[in-house]
């Protein structure tokens, strides 16, 4: 069975040159993120000098994004592979950037196009004791902090530093849509903190832990979530127990996130006269907001309307 | 007009004696002024050195501001070198304990568990199983009993730069050994991890062959593996051998593996040797070697479809042993992008054609050694070839991410040209099962599938499973097992 050998090694041998498309299309850095938000600062850092695609469309979990070939293909292409970090999508990235055999996005070899947003920054809940009982835990700490209004600001300046170090020729250009950037995250942080004011002190429940950034940010108190732990389907019996919680406590808020049914979280703010708040996890959450921006400014106004306090 | 000059004569003299009166008196009056002015002229000089002295602090605090101003707005955290001076020291200090913290926050929240020991995970997949068929035609007894299927331990690390290894060993017990699980090297193999767009992989594992051939058992959507793969690949695929596998570098999903091995198939025999002799002790000629290709495609329709199109072979060019087993696989998944209850339904579908030539061996009782024993020595006669056609087809329905439900059939001629049941070719063994799982979590679930079997002879039975597995540890699936 020879010729079955040579099919592969002429299928191999004839193959083009990966480098050489790069170099033919090398105009453009090619940046493939694994959530909206990254897309959105990539494009208002990247400018002209890069194309930009999102593996997810923003309403999916990214915990658990389906594993398509397709996504095999794009990281194979990729100059630049943006991703969250801190472990958040652990199921399915390691294992596409590994057949992908892109060696510039390599995560275990610290290629210099796997750029981590949340590199730098100080991870909340970072379990003491690492253990199953205690559901789905993150090794390194909760990782949604993409949707804390404060993290905008050094999640922007690790793409423009890891954009930079991919393309040091386009650096200064980098920088300065960068401080244009920062100057509107700047611009907005005033309107943030004015509506935390309101927020302060307001107690609410979420369905996953996947809120405790944006919460603490603005000030508000998070006592439980619909899921026992990180992970688990809700029982009756801690629903029973979140309700009863609730309404000792005074909860005005239940946070649903767009990846869960809406149908458990309706009905416990319905027993408990709380309002139900709409929270996107990322950029795609509220069909209406297209930016990483326009995405903290809807979960807030969500919040407000929530708690009647607009 | 005399007068008038005596006069103005007169005045004068008085003028000047009057003058000279008045400067006597006053001189002593008028010094004490003077001395005081030359004081205070003194104090204002002092004052304006004092102030030339403070305007020049100023300066020079001014200049130091402003370096300093110019420090800050260069300064970027582990970035940029400082300027030395009093300042540039202290935001050097500042630059420094900043990139120290960095990077130990750095080190801390990318850290992962396989980065420098291996990481260790495990597995263990049990049934309860009932069985109202013939002994024959079931790999344990018939009637009731609990089976450990397997107890699985993976390891995996890098090695070094260049490559990654992984090992699994896996026990699992059968009726034969009286219930001993006796574990076994399932897979042992190291690969490249520095070529761009190939990888190249040696060791036991898995051929590149069909789709559910690659998957573990406790990988599977149902309990048992379907029984045309058992019967045409030898359950799952492993073989010890090599194989490259090319991601083809354009926009379109395309992969492409190829290699070599010993054998493929966990139960598929060795290959027995021209002398007759015991196969294990012989050598394989390249003509006895397995060769297996493999293409896979994928196809999107939005975000909620994606078909999979993939054909393989697997070859044995040995004339005496010829073996030319070949798939064409295709499998659908609808995955609704943002589901709030992650329902997801997957269709998968293998057709196989498989083709066997064997010489069998026939003893002859003579005394070939002269003892006035007869000895039993083999010969090859008896050539015989097989080929027959399988497949099967099963959907999983996920009505959210805890339960599912599934149907699948399968059916395949036999080929097995050892057997008394030759040529059956125009006969099928079929199976049907129904099957639904619930995951507790990503890392426990409980299954239950029901089965039919339809035999080719005849003969048919019923087979139950009630299975549970737990998975601990580090536990991913690779892309294969998608």
């Amino acid at each position: 069975m020879r010729r079955f050998i040579w099919i592969a090694l002429a299928t191999l041998l004839l193959t083009p040159n990966s480098r050489f498309l790069y170099a033919e299309e090398g105009k453009k850095l090619k940046v493939v993120t694994t959530m909206p938000d990254f897309a959105d600062m990539a494009r208002e850092i990247g400018g002209n000098h890069v194309e930009v695609e999102s593996l997810t469309k923003g309403i999916e979990d990214i915990h658990g994004v389906p594993v398509r070939p397709s996504i095999v293909a794009k990281l194979a292409q990729a100059d630049v592979l943006i991703e969250l970090g801190l472990g958040a999508e652990h199921a399915w990235v390691p294992a596409l950037v590994e057949t992908s055999n892109n060696q510039k996005i390599q995560q275990d070899h610290k290629g210099i196009g796997d750029i981590i947003v949340s590199d730098g920054v100080l991870p909340r809940e970072v379990p003491q004791d690492l253990s199953r009982k205690e559901g789905e835990q993150h090794p390194q700490g909760n990782p949604h902090l993409n949707v804390d209004p404060s993290k905008g600001k050094a999640m922007a300046t690790n793409i423009a530093n890891g954009l930079s170090a991919n393309a040091p020729q386009y650096a200064k250009d980098f920088e300065a849509n960068l401080a244009k950037y920062l100057e509107k995250i700047a611009a907005k942080e005033k309107e943030w903190q004015a509506a935390a004011e309101k927020l302060k002190g307001i107690k609410c429940v979420s369905y996953h832990r996947d809120m405790i950034y944006l919460v603490e940010y603005l000030g508000m108190t998070t006592i439980g979530e619909i899921e026992p732990k990180p992970g688990v389907p809700p029982s009756s019996s801690h629903t029973a127990q979140l309700i009863e919680d609730m309404k000792a406590q005074g909860v005005k808020i239940v946070i649903r996130e767009p990846q869960y049914s809406e149908k458990l979280p309706n009905d416990i703010a319905q027993k408990t006269g709380a309002k139900v708040a709409k929270v996107a996890v990322m950029v795609g959450g509220h069909p209406e907001a297209k930016t990483w921006i326009e995405t903290v400014d809807a979960n807030i106004q969500a919040l407000l309307e929530a708690a009647g306090v607009k | 007009m005399t007068r008038y000059r005596i006069l103005w004569a007169a005045v004068l003299t008085v003028g000047a004696w009057a003058r000279g009166r008045a400067a006597e008196e006053v001189e002593p009056g008028y010094r004490a002024v003077l001395e005081q002015l030359k004081t205070l002229s003194e104090k204002v000089d002092a004052q304006e050195k004092k102030l030339e002295a403070q305007d020049q602090t100023i300066q020079d605090q001014n200049r130091k501001l402003k370096e300093q101003d110019n420090l800050l707005s260069v300064y970027k955290p582990g970035g940029g070198k400082i300027a030395a001076g009093p300042a540039g020291d202290v935001l050097a200090r500042l630059q420094k304990v900043e990139q120290q913290s960095a990077d130990a926050l750095k080190a801390a929240t990318r850290k992962k568990p396989g980065d420098l020991n291996m990481a260790v995970g495990a597995s263990l997949n049990t049934s309860f199983r009932s069985f109202d068929g013939p002994n024959s035609k079931a790999e344990r007894p018939a009637g009731q009993d609990f089976n450990m299927r397997g107890a699985e331990l993976v390891f995996s690390a890098d090695v070094d730069t260049f490559f990654k290894t992984y090992m699994v060993l896996n026990g699992a017990a059968d009726a034969a050994s009286n219930d001993e699980a006796v574990p076994t090297v399932e897979e042992a193999a190291i690969y490249t991890t520095s070529l761009s767009h190939v990888s190249v992989k040696g060791g036991r594992f898995f051929v590149p062959f069909g789709r559910l051939s690659a998957f573990h058992d406790d990988a599977l959507p149902f309990v048992t593996r379907p029984r045309v793969l058992d019967t045409y690949v030898g359950g799952e695929s492993a073989g010890d051998g090599v194989q490259v596998q090319a991601l083809i570098p354009i926009k379109h999903f395309f992969l492409v593996t190829g290699g070599i091995f010993n054998k493929v198939g966990a139960e598929f025999p060795l290959l027995h040797p021209l002398d007759g002799t015991d196969a294990t002790n012989s050598r394989r000629n390249g003509a006895e070697l397995t060769y297996a290709l493999k293409m896979l495609t994928s196809f999107d329709i939005g975000d909620t479809h994606t078909f999979e199109l993939g054909a393989s072979t697997i070859q044995v060019p040995d004339q005496a042993m010829r073996r030319n087993l070949t798939n064409i696989e295709f499998t659908y998944k609808w995955h609704p992008t943002g589901s709030p209850l992650r329902e997801k339904l997957v269709w998968g579908t293998e057709l196989l054609r498989n083709e066997v030539h064997n010489t069998f061996l026939r003893d002859f009782n003579v005394d070939t050694d002269g003892d006035g024993a007869p000895d039993t020595v083999a010969t090859r006669q008896n050539r015989r070839w097989n080929t027959g056609y399988g497949g099967y087809s099963y959907v999983e329905y996920f009505l959210s991410r805890h339960w599912s439900l599934g149907a699948s059939a399968d059916l395949f001629q036999p080929t097995d040209p050892t057997s008394s049941r030759a040529n059956t070719r125009h006969t099928y063994d079929q199976t049907y099962s129904l099957f639904t799982t619930y995951k507790f979590t990503e890392f426990s679930l409980i299954r239950f599938q029901g089965s039919r079997h339809e035999y080719h002879d005849g003969h048919s039975a019923n087979e139950f499973f009630l299975q549970w597995m737990v998975f601990w540890g580090a536990h991913t699936h690779n892309f294969d097992m998608r």
